[in-house]
C-alpha cells in the first residue's frame, strides 16, 4: 500500500518544513526585488530589462503548472500512451507562439493583449472585449490551479479533510496576492525563474535515477511499465483513455485542438514578452522556453513510465484515482522506499517543488488578470473620451486593488469548485483562450481588412459559445462526474468545446469584418505592420 | 504632449484627429510600400505561413490518426515502439527542428534589415 495513506507522519514533517522554506524564499524574493515598482512599466512589465535566458526560464515557469508536473505524469503512469498526447499538444503549441505571436506582440503592444488590438482598432470596444476575455481565461485557469493546490497539498500532507483543502486554497490565495501587490512583475518573474530551475533540476534528478534503475534501457522501462499496468500491451497503444466510441474520439480531437491553439492566447504568457527589451529578445526567450519545455516533457514521459514501472499503476491509483501523486511516490521509491531517510527526503523535495510550481503559476495569473482589469477595462474601456484620463499612478493602484479582489474572488470560487476536475478546467481555459483571444489576435496582425467590429465579434463569438457549450455539456450536468447532480440539462456531447468554439471565433471575426459599415483604416494597418516587423516605436 | 516625447504614444488615448496623425501615417505608409520593408515582410511570411501550415497539418494528422485509425497506430515498429510512439516522438523532433530553422531564418534573413529600418523609421517620425 502507499505510504501516503498509511503512515503519514514521518514523511510529512520534512515535507512541511520544506513547504515553509518555499514560502519564506518566495516572500523574501518578493520583498527584496519588489521595492522599486511604483511605475506601470515596473508593475506590469518588470522594467523590461530581463535577459532572454531569464525570460525563457520565466516563460517555462509560467507555463508548466502542477497540471504538467503531476497531472500529465500521472496520466502517463495510469494510461501510458494516451497520457503522452497532453505533453505533445502542450509543446507543439509553442511553435504558434514562436512564429506568429511572440515577436509581433512584443513590437505592437505595451502590457496586454488588448494593446495590440487598440493599435489599429477603436480603443474602447476592443479593450472591453479583449479585457473581459482575458479576465475570464485567467480566472478559469486560476480556479483550476487553486483547486489543484488544495487537493494536492492535502494529499501530500496525508490528510483528506475538506477543511485542510479549504485552508490550503485560502493560504495559496493570500500568498499570491502578496507576491503580486508587493512585488509586481519583477518579483513574479524571479519567482518563476527559481521555480522553473527547481522543476527542471528535480525532473533531471528523478529521470537519471529512473534510467539508472533500468540500466539506461528505455525499452526495458516501457516493457516493465506495460507489464505492471494490468492491461499489458494496450498500455503502450493509443485508446486506453480516449478509445470508447465516436464521441470520446471527437472529444480527444477537440482537446488536441484546444491545447495546440490555446497557448498563444493565454494572457499571462503574452504579458511575459513585454519583460524583455526587444522583439529579438522575445524570440530568443521563446526559443529557450521551447528547449526547456520540450526537455521537461520528454523527462515527464520517462517519469510517468517510471512511476508505472517502479511504483505500479495499482499503487498509484490507490493513492489518488487521477494519478496526481505518481511522481512524489516515484521519488519515495527511488530514494530508497518508505521509512528510509533517502526516500523521505526525496519525497519531501519533490513535493515542495510541486508546491512552488503552483505558487508561481497562480502569481503569474493574478498579475495578468489585474493588468487586464486595470490597464484595459478600468483605465480605458470604461472611460468616456470626455472624462479625465486615469494617471499612471492611479492605474497601478487600481491594478494592485484588482489583484486583491481577483485573488479573493478566485479563492471563493475555488472553494465552491472543489468538485471540478482540474485537468478539465485547464483544458477549458485553453479552449476559451483559443476561441476568444487567438482568432482576433491573428486577424489583427495578418489581415489588412480586419475591422473593429470584426475584432469585437471575434472575441465574443469565441468566448460566449465556449462558455455556453461547457454549461450544456456533460461536465456540468447529466453524467456521474458532473458538477450539478440530480438534474440533466446537457445537450452538447463533448467535454471540451474547442472543436466547435474555435472555428466559431474565426467565423465571427470574418463575419463581423464583412458586415462592417466602416472599412479598415489602411494608415493604421500600415503602422501596425511596420511596427510589428521592424520594432519601430516599440515600447 | 506627443511632440515632447521621443516616440509618439499611440496607446495613450483615442487617436488625435487627422491633423496630428497625418505626417505619422504618411511615414508608415511610405515605409510599408518601400522595397526594404517588402523584403522583410516577404522573408517573414514566406517562411512562417508555409511552416505553420505544415506543423499544424502534421499535428492534426497525428491527433486524428490516433482517434480514428488506432489499428494503424498499433502496428509494431521496433522493440516496444509502435507507429504511435514513433509519430509522437517525431512531433518532438519536428518542433525542435522547426524552432531551429525559424531562428536561423530570422537571424540571417531579416534581423539586420529590420533593425536598420527601425532606426530609419524612427528618425523620420521624429
Amino acid at each position: 500500500m502507499s505510504p501516503v495513506a498509511v503512515n503519514p507522519l514521518p514523511d510529512h514533517t520534512v515535507a512541511v518544513a520544506l513547504f515553509a522554506v518555499v514560502v519564506l524564499v518566495t516572500l523574501a524574493i518578493t520583498v527584496w526585488v519588489g521595492r522599486r515598482s511604483s511605475a506601470a512599466e515596473d508593475f506590469y512589465a518588470g522594467g523590461r530589462d530581463f535577459s532572454p535566458l531569464q525570460n525563457g526560464f520565466a516563460l517555462c515557469g509560467d507555463y508548466l503548472s502542477a497540471a504538467s508536473f503531476l497531472g500529465v505524469t500521472g496520466l502517463i503512469a495510469l494510461y501510458g500512451y494516451d497520457g503522452v498526447l497532453y505533453s505533445i499538444g502542450f509543446l507543439v503549441a509553442w511553435l504558434v507562439v514562436l512564429m506568429l505571436v511572440s515577436e509581433l506582440v512584443r513590437n505592437t503592444g505595451r502590457y496586454t493583449l488588448a494593446d495590440v488590438l487598440a493599435l489599429r482598432m477603436r480603443q474602447r470596444p476592443v479593450r472591453a472585449a479583449a479585457g473581459t476575455a482575458s479576465l475570464v481565461v485567467t480566472l478559469m485557469y486560476l480556479i483550476a490551479q487553486m483547486v489543484g493546490a488544495g487537493s494536492l497539498v492535502a494529499l501530500l500532507l496525508g490528510t483528506d479533510s475538506g477543511r485542510a483543502k479549504g485552508w490550503t486554497i485560502v493560504a495559496v490565495g493570500a500568498l499570491m496576492i502578496v507576491y503580486v501587490t508587493v512585488g509586481g512583475m519583477r518579483a513574479t518573474t524571479w519567482i518563476q525563474i527559481v521555480k522553473a530551475f527547481l522543476l527542471v533540476a528535480g525532473s533531471v534528478v528523478l529521470t537519471v535515477l529512473v534510467l539508472l534503475r533500468f540500466h539506461g534501457d528505455l525499452g526495458e522501462l516501457m516493457r516493465t511499465a506495460a507489464a505492471r499496468s494490468g492491461v499489458g500491451d494496450a498500455y503502450l497503444q493509443p485508446g486506453l483513455k480516449y478509445g470508447a466510441g465516436t464521441v470520446s474520439r471527437l472529444d480527444f480531437v477537440s482537446l488536441g485542438l484546444a491545447l495546440v491553439l490555446g497557448t498563444a492566447g493565454l494572457p499571462h504568457i503574452l504579458s511575459r514578452f513585454y519583460t524583455v527589451p526587444t522583439a529579438r529578445a522575445a524570440r530568443r526567450s521563446t526559443i529557450w522556453a521551447i528547449g526547456l519545455v520540450g526537455c521537461f516533457y520528454l523527462m515527464a514521459i520517462v517519469l510517468g513510465l517510471g512511476a508505472g514501472a517502479v511504483v505500479g499503476a495499482r499503487a498509484v491509483r490507490a493513492a489518488n484515482p487521477a494519478g496526481n501523486t505518481a511522481v512524489p511516490l516515484l521519488a519515495l521509491d527511488l530514494g530508497g522506499g518508505p521509512g528510509t531517510s533517502g526516500g523521505v527526503l526525496l519525497f519531501a523535495v519533490i513535493s515542495a517543488i510541486a508546491f512552488a510550481t503552483i505558487l508561481a503559476v497562480v502569481a503569474g495569473l493574478t498579475l495578468a488578470s489585474s493588468a487586464a482589469f486595470a490597464h484595459d477595462l478600468y483605465a480605458r474601456a470604461w472611460r468616456r473620451s470626455d472624462e479625465r484620463e486615469v494617471t499612471e499612478r492611479q492605474e497601478v493602484v487600481a491594478a494592485r486593488i484588482a489583484a486583491v479582489v481577483i485573488g479573493a474572488l478566485a479563492v471563493v470560487l475555488s472553494l465552491y469548485a472543489q468538485r471540478l476536475n482540474v485537468a478539465f478546467l485547464v483544458g477549458l481555459a485553453f479552449a476559451v483562450a483559443a476561441s476568444a483571444n487567438l482568432p482576433t489576435l491573428l486577424y489583427n496582425l495578418f489581415w489588412r481588412r480586419f475591422t473593429t467590429r470584426g475584432a469585437v465579434w471575434s472575441v465574443y463569438g469565441g468566448l460566449v459559445p465556449a462558455v455556453l457549450l461547457v454549461i450544456f455539456s456533460p461536465v456540468v450536468s447529466g453524467a456521474k462526474t458532473s458538477v450539478v447532480q440530480g438534474v440533466d440539462f446537457h445537450w452538447f456531447p463533448l467535454e471540451n468545446p474547442g472543436l466547435v468554439s474555435i472555428p466559431l471565433g474565426f467565423l465571427a471575426g470574418w463575419l463581423g469584418t464583412v458586415l462592417s459599415r466602416e472599412s479598415a483604416d489602411p494608415d493604421r494597418y500600415a503602422e501596425l505592420e511596420v511596427r510589428s516587423l521592424t520594432g519601430a516605436g516599440a515600447a | 504632449m506627443a511632440q515632447q516625447q521621443k516616440v509618439f504614444d499611440p496607446w495613450a488615448a483615442d487617436r488625435p484627429p487627422a491633423a496630428a496623425a497625418e505626417p505619422r501615417a504618411g511615414v508608415y505608409r511610405e515605409v510599408q510600400a518601400g522595397a526594404a520593408f517588402q523584403a522583410i515582410r516577404s522573408g517573414y511570411r514566406g517562411f512562417v505561413l508555409p511552416a505553420t501550415a505544415v506543423f499544424l497539418a502534421w499535428y492534426l494528422l497525428f491527433v486524428v490518426a490516433q482517434a480514428f485509425a488506432p489499428n494503424l497506430m498499433r502496428r509494431q515498429v521496433a522493440g516496444p515502439l509502435n507507429v504511435a510512439w514513433v509519430l509522437g516522438l517525431g512531433q518532438f523532433a519536428s518542433t525542435f527542428l522547426l524552432t531551429w530553422l525559424y531562428a536561423r531564418n530570422a537571424r540571417t534573413k531579416r534581423d539586420r534589415a529590420a533593425l536598420d529600418l527601425r532606426w530609419d523609421t524612427q528618425d523620420q517620425l521624429r
